[in-house]
């Protein structure tokens, strides 16, 4: 055997060993295999080159790599329950098995994740609650407050009233034309809250989440 | 009116540059024809949008990202295999990896983390220049983990180190110990691998989860904080006002005034100088409290109390907001001494809130 096959064979290994004991890794170690395989089986440098292209063992390998990372993904993203992120790995393993070259497979998983950036961008504007909860509180706060009324001129008794005005006309000029940049049906979906990954922001019982809803949309003018 | 010429500058900028190198190289075909239609039309975009949400927003529905960047990368990819068919076998591949890596390091250019990440860089050139084959290069690149840490490992590890040393000096600790088990996974997967460097994407997958982890707990410390804040606020104490907010205390966090002074936030809040009331008037504060109620009124002698703090001045705490020495040599090991004689003189006078108000972070 000619030193420059040797050579290869021996990085061919390297490469192998990589993914040997991580099990998040078993199909990159598979398709590594079976480049390892080819090279310490074939006669000369040569002979892998041809295995190599007939066999398409490149692109096999690329692809086995995605689809240990974005198996990964997926089981992380179900995990934590994040349903809107979980798009991408689903999509892109729906997809892995119809590409054939390097080139699809990068356009693929850039079409996918760029349709999915998407998606979250759009998602996240059902947050805009926990970032209101501050003005929430503060307009509860002045509407429920017992004040006598020798002390009423010491507080500010137009300020929620204020606080509401305003928040309609930021909600109306801002925030939904900027959400509907991104999708230009979007309408402000209450219902989504109560998923996991938006509940869970708010760390407080779900009957005061529900008055903070009601009061969301009043401040928001929904 | 167009998006403001310096964000569209900066959001185009990588953009133009890559459309740019290779145009200077006289480039034609289908693929670089789309990257040109396509920065056309970002450009356009940039004189057309109002702001820089629209313009961003419009970038990405239009698909203008990605259709630049897998037109780039379908250019790049027909330049690479024209050159490598071209014959020549492992020395023109060894000279073409190696011209790829210094161009990188140009690239680096302007990035903090420039010297830092440019040093595996720089090892791997030495490597494929030292004379051993390319096959050689290969296995000692994977061996001694270069490509790992051409993925910014030791910058993501140093990364975490500061962030985890900022947490301190703001006194978070919640973020503080997100930060330790991020740490501390970050070396259990280096322990784990054979070549001794974390696997960034097994390690992105981690971090998240263990950041996930800690976003309700960390909501939770920051409602309570704020919460609190607003109660003790004696500006604003109009009896009225003080029970509707206790009320909210109580619905979110079945917390009521007695459990604020005691409270780990508060606690913390203390211990780093974040209260501005000094203890007299923590003192006061307390015992008004009883009589802070609708249609209540103060007892005589704490009015009293009151009106001495204010003529003393002393409702203030001398040192609120306010670095401590300790605090002072961690903002000194992340930024150095000239920024903290920049910002704060030599006096350790100023103001923890400056740093924030200038932006330095």
């Amino acid at each position: 055997m000619e030193q420059r096959h040797k050579e290869y064979i021996e990085y061919y290994q390297s490469r192998l060993k990589k993914y040997e004991k991580n099990p998040l890794y078993i199909n990159s170690y598979q398709s590594e295999k079976a480049l390892y395989d080819a090279i310490a089986n074939a006669a000369n440098i040569e002979e892998f080159g041809n295995t190599v292209e007939s066999q398409n063992l490149a692109v096999k390998n690329a692809i086995a790599l995605v689809k240990d990372q974005e198996t990964a993904r997926k089981k992380h993203y179900e995990e934590i329950q994040e349903d809107i992120r979980l798009h991408a790995p689903q999509r892109i393993l729906d997809l892995l098995d119809s590409v054939e070259t390097d080139l699809e497979l990068i356009n693929m998983i850039s079409d996918v994740e760029s349709e999915v950036s998407i998606e979250i961008t759009v998602d996240l504007f059902t947050q805009e609650i926990y970032n209101d909860l501050m003005m929430l509180e503060e307009i509860e706060v002045y509407q429920s407050a017992e004040v006598p009324d020798e002390w009423k001129k010491e507080i500010n008794q137009q300020r929620p009233q204020e606080m509401i005005e305003d928040g309609i006309k930021e909600w109306n000029e801002f925030i939904v034309p900027n959400a509907r940049n991104w999708d230009p049906n979007w309408q402000y979906n209450t219902s989504l809250i109560w998923e996991e990954r938006h509940r869970r922001i708010m760390p407080f019982r779900d009957e005061i989440l529900k008055k903070r809803i009601t009061q969301f949309k009043t401040y928001r003018g929904i | 009116m167009p998006v403001d010429k310096e964000m569209a500058d900066t959001i185009l900028g990588t953009f133009r540059k890559m459309f740019k190198e290779l145009e200077d190289k006289g480039i034609t075909g289908e693929s670089f024809q789309t990257m040109r239609t396509t920065m056309d039309r970002m450009e356009k975009l940039a004189l057309e949008t109002n702001d820089v949400s629209e313009f961003t927003a419009k970038l990405t529905t239009e698909n203008l990202f990605l259709e630049f960047s897998n037109a780039y990368t379908e250019t790049m990819t027909a330049l690479a295999k024209g050159e490598y068919s071209e014959g020549g076998g492992d020395e023109l591949l060894m000279e073409k990896t190696l011209e790829a890596y210094e161009q990188s390091i140009e690239s680096l250019k302007g990035n903090p983390n420039y010297e830092k990440l440019k040093a595996p860089i720089e090892e791997l050139i030495e490597l494929g220049k030292s004379g051993i084959s390319y096959p050689v290069f290969l296995r000692m690149a994977e061996e001694q983990g270069l490509y790992q840490t051409l993925q910014g490992d030791i910058v993501v590890r140093d990364a975490i180190l500061s962030d985890k040393m900022f947490c301190e000096l703001l006194h978070l600790p919640l973020e503080v110990e997100k930060h330790e088990k991020i740490l501390e996974k970050h070396d259990e997967l280096t322990s784990q691998s054979p070549f001794n460097v974390a696997d960034s994407f097994q390690f992105g997958l981690e971090r998240q989860k263990i950041e996930w982890d800690y976003t309700p707990r960390i909501n939770q410390w920051n409602l309570i904080s704020r919460l609190w804040e607003k109660m003790i606020r004696t500006q604003e104490c109009n009896p009225g006002i003080l029970k509707a907010r206790e009320k909210v205390f109580m619905e979110y966090f079945q917390m009521s005034w007695d459990d604020i002074f005691n409270h780990e936030t508060f606690l913390t809040a203390y211990d780093a100088n974040y209260i501005w009331y000094s203890d007299q008037t923590l003192e006061l504060i307390k015992k008004a409290y009883p009589y802070c109620k609708p249609f209540g009124k103060p007892a005589p002698e704490l009015i009293r109390e009151a009106e001495e703090i204010y003529s003393t001045k002393s409702y203030k705490r001398p040192n609120a907001f306010q670095y401590s020495d300790e605090d002072r040599e961690k903002f000194i090991a992340l930024f150095g001494e000239e920024k903290w004689n920049e910002y704060f003189g030599k006096s350790r006078s100023s103001s923890k809130l400056k740093i924030f108000k200038d932006n330095l972070i």
